[in-house]
């Protein structure tokens, strides 16, 4: 009896000694230091990763559309979405001690928004939006990064109601610290330190040494990645548009401006540009996202281009971004398309022809539904938004319209993807790509 | 001009031909001798030169015949040949293996000639090269396309990769430009210019060196436009400035394409300035040894004419004065040349006339004095017959009566008084031969007078520009 009982004691400890460490590695830790490498600036960029950490908005976007609370713990809509108000949550602080306002999110706002068509005031701890035209999806809308509520401090230094502090900025690596009293808890590591500028090779081979945490993965770069069975994080839907914008001031003939976009070949930059990764598109919203993609036609036509060029010989600029290996080779790619069709086309640098008739644009489309997407997509591309709403025909009609006047040449829609150290637990990615940082723990904290 | 300034003139521009003569045969010659050299050294540099691009050509086969061969390429190449192969993965493949094989071209193709990967252009995979290009030459020369818009002269090789069937090639090369140059080794004072030919029309701006921009390019457009039209080799003297030593011996080398057409121009410019400033060095010389040629020239002219001349001068200037009467005057004799003999002779002949003028002064002298005495004597004898006779006549009236006597006595008295002084008239008149005529004071008026005498010299006084003044008062007597 006493042999039996020894020998289950025995056994219980050694699945003790099995499964604790088990549960153990599962359970979250607080602590560490999270290095993320990234290309573009990590608080200026609309979709920077500082600016997710740093700062909240009124309204947050789930993956299926939905709009949950922010810093407005609810609104309501009234006079038929002419007028919204928002309720701000309470307790919320700044990072530097003071309490979130009304007056502070109006000041935010109104910096935030140059060209928007509401008024914003705020009443109490409330924000009352207005405007002439029905504004369905204002709160969808406010749940983008650019209407982030932001401030400086004394310092100058931004100031925010997010999960991390700004502590400090020095060669293009931004110092984060956890903000103990985030309202939405404390994040489970203890600071970041983002390291901007960094092309793909330096974070693939940061990544590779164990350097960096997260790092980008392009989208020319996730089928190797995943060929190496690189640990990877990936959006369930593309989240960037690739386009061209055609100046329609500097080429004011329609039919030239259909030339040209019949004369692009996109399967050819999805297939081996971006080693078929991208979802070739001809509308400014994915599929996934409007559900209609497929009805505009996506093929290059170049007889037709060339015809409708007829024996007109204008010499074209399309400006690219030349510090994006990728996106150069993709413009020199649609310069030959458009060479093809009879057009003379040069590859500019975007920083040096501030004016180029043709620009390839890579946007971030940061909307979790079809309306509000759309409205992002055309101001990104300088357009004034169409009338709001939220029927799908409606969203179509204006996306058609826009699109008929061939200002714009959507080509591809393409996924982000992060390389994620083993370290890393829990990361999950904000429908438009973001990491949620705060939620991630780190492994090998002591 | 005289003489001396004569055979100086002479003398010296003598000198000074004979001294040119030679700086100039000399300068000739040496130039002559440094260009045949500076030909050598060009054509030396020009087959180093060849050398040196046949070496980089063998370079680029090289290359591409271990690239073709290599492992990863066979790799690649297996994969391409699946029917239902990927091409996406191998964009970049070119330009890695470029970067890796220090190839400026390198491009994968499929047995059609598709891109799979272009390293000079990756946005061009899809689009086809002509695989028969190229021919059978290991290596050779292709103008290429590039994605900026400009195009390129390239040393290119084609070969299959190793092994696989239906072929899969390879295409690569070098670009011919400054730093395809730079690597070529050439002399310090060799220029090595390469010109492409991308455009119709002669571009300075596409005339590319070793090292920087050619400043000067548009100098060479004459003999680059000869070799691109001829396809044959041309030489020539290029002035590169106005300065004689800014100038090149250029040899322009057509480089053609397989289908013969040029595509570019190698110019090997040898410069010419350590020449040219050796021969400045050489005319330099020649100038101050000719200067100091001429200087020793006129020098030695001046003591040969004073040496030829003084003696001359010496018999002229003596012939001068016995011009002017001083028959007596004798040259030194200081040579026992011709010019001696010639001063002996001169004195010798003035001796002479001076002895025969001596003797003629003598024999007129004795002459007048003979005429003297024969015309006072013919003087004298007129009275004196008178004399005689009236002595005659007194002798013979002595016998007369004294009345008649008288008369006789008082004619002949009166006759021989007459006579007597018609001898000392005669003898007044001799002796008065001898003496100026005494002044007959008279009054004169002084003012004619002396415009008489100046009328005389009225000419001379307008030649030399003269005036005569005279007061308009009254006449004055003296």
């Amino acid at each position: 009896m006493k042999r039996t009982a020894c020998r289950w004691f025995a056994v219980g400890s050694l699945l003790l000694a099995v499964l604790v460490p088990a549960i153990a590695r599962t359970r979250p830790r607080y602590g560490g230091v999270l290095h993320i490498e990234t290309r573009s600036d990590p608080i200026k960029s609309p979709d920077g990763i500082a600016r997710k950490l740093l700062f909240d908005t009124l309204t947050q976007g789930n993956d299926s559309g939905d709009v949950l609370p922010g810093l407005a713990v609810s609104w309501e809509s009234q006079s038929a979405n002419h007028r919204w108000q928002f309720h701000l949550r309470s307790g919320v602080r700044f990072h530097d001690g003071s309490l979130l306002t009304a007056e502070a999110v109006v000041q935010s706002l109104a910096a935030a928004c140059s060209r928007c068509t509401w008024h914003v005031r705020g009443v109490g701890d409330s924000i009352i939006f207005t405007s002439e035209s029905p504004m369905p999806g204002l709160p969808a809308e406010l749940a983008r990064s650019v209407y982030a509520i932001s401030r400086k401090d004394q310092n100058g230094n931004p100031d925010g109601t997010g999960p991390f502090r700004f502590d400090s900025a020095s060669n293009g690596i931004v110092f984060l610290s956890a903000n103990d009293d985030s309202w939405q808890g404390r994040p489970f590591v203890d600071a970041v330190e983002v390291y901007s500028n960094r092309s793909p090779r330096e974070q693939w081979l940061d990544f590779s040494v164990g350097k960096a945490d997260l790092v980008e993965v392009p989208p020319e770069l996730l089928r190797q990645a995943q060929q190496e069975r690189v640990p990877l994080i990936a959006t369930s839907r593309p989240t960037e548009l690739l386009a061209v914008a055609i100046s329609d001031q500097q080429i004011p003939d329609v039919h030239l401006r259909e030339s040209i976009a019949l004369a692009l070949d996109r399967a050819a930059l999805s297939n081996v540009i971006f080693q078929k990764q991208g979802e070739i598109t001809a509308s400014l919203l994915p599929n996934a996202l409007s559900g209609y993609s497929f009805l505009f036609p996506t093929s290059a036509n170049p007889g037709r281009s060339r015809e409708l060029r007829g024996a007109q010989s204008i010499s074209l600029h399309l400006g690219v971004d030349t510090t994006n290996a990728i996106l150069q080779l993709v413009a020199e790619r649609l310069a030959l398309n458009l060479r093809e069709a009879g057009w003379n086309v040069h590859v500019v640098s975007q920083a040096a022809n501030l004016n180029p008739e043709l620009s390839l644009r890579l946007i971030h489309i940061e909307a979790a539904d079809a309306a509000s997407a759309l409205c992002e997509a055309m101001q990104d591309f300088g357009a004034t938004p169409h009338e709001e709403s939220v029927d799908p025909s409606a969203v179509y009609s204006a996306e058609h319209a826009f699109l008929l006047s061939h200002t714009v040449v959507p080509l591809l829609y393409l996924p982000k993807a992060y390389g994620v150290n083993a370290r890393v637990h829990n990361l999950a990615l904000a429908p438009d790509g973001t990491p949620r940082v705060a939620s991630l723990s780190l492994e090998d904290v002591r | 001009m005289s003489l001396r300034q004569k055979l100086l003139l002479v003398f010296s521009l003598t000198v000074v031909l004979a001294v040119a003569a030679v700086a100039w045969i000399v300068s000739l010659r040496t130039r002559q001798a440094f260009t045949e050299a500076d030909q050598k050294h060009t054509v030396a540099l020009v087959n180093q030169f060849r050398h040196e691009f046949d070496g980089h050509a063998l370079d680029v086969a090289a290359k591409i015949d271990q690239l073709a061969a290599s492992d990863r390429l066979v790799r690649v190449a297996y994969e391409l040949e699946r029917p239902d192969a990927d091409l996406s993965p191998y964009l970049a493949e070119a330009a890695t293996l470029a970067k890796d094989y220090q190839l400026d071209y390198l491009e994968i193709l499929l047995p059609d000639g598709s891109i799979v990967s272009s390293a000079q252009w990756p946005a061009r995979f899809g689009y086809k090269e002509d695989v028969r290009y190229g021919g059978n030459q290991p290596t050779f020369l292709k103008k290429e396309d590039l994605s900026d818009g400009t195009s390129a002269i390239g040393l290119f090789a084609l070969r299959t990769v190793r092994g696989v069937e239906p072929p899969i090639y390879v295409l690569g090369g070098k670009r011919l430009d400054h730093d395809f140059l730079a690597n070529l080794a050439a002399a310090a004072d060799t220029q090595v210019l390469l010109y492409p030919v991308l455009t119709p029309g002669f571009s300075p701006e596409q005339l590319v060196s070793s090292n920087a921009n050619v400043e000067t390019g548009a100098r060479y457009s004459s003999i680059i436009e000869q070799a691109r039209s001829s396809g044959q080799e041309r030489h020539s003297l290029i002035y590169l400035t106005d300065r004689r030593e800014d100038s090149v011996d250029a040899t322009a080398m057509p480089l053609r394409a397989p289908d013969g057409n040029v595509l570019a121009v190698l110019l090997v410019a040898n410069s010419r300035r350590g020449l040219v400033e050796l021969l400045q060095h050489i005319r330099a010389i020649g100038y101050g040894v000719a200067g100091v040629g001429i200087l020793l020239a006129i020098a030695a002219s001046l003591w040969i004419t004073s040496r030829i001349s003084s003696p001359i001068e010496q018999l002229a200037a003596a012939a001068a004065e016995v011009a002017a009467g001083k028959w007596e005057t004798q040259v030194e004799i200081s040579s026992h040349d011709e010019v001696g003999e010639l001063a002996e002779s001169f004195n010798h002949m003035t001796r002479q006339l001076s002895e025969q003028r001596d003797r003629l002064v003598q024999s007129e002298r004795v002459a007048a004095w003979r005429e003297l005495a024969r015309r006072l004597a013919h003087e004298l004898k007129n009275p004196l017959f008178p004399l005689q006779l009236t002595v005659e006549n007194l002798i013979r009236a002595r016998d007369l009566p004294p009345a008649e006597f008288d008369d006789t006595f008082r004619e002949s008295t009166a006759t021989l008084t007459a006579e007597i002084a018609n001898l000392k008239n005669v003898i007044a008149r001799f002796s008065d031969f001898s003496k100026m005529p005494k002044p007959q004071l008279q009054e004169v008026n002084v003012r004619e007078m002396v415009e008489k005498i100046s009328a005389l010299y009225a000419p001379a006084r307008a030649q030399r520009n003269h005036r005569l003044l005279t007061s308009r008062g009254s006449a004055m007597r003296v």
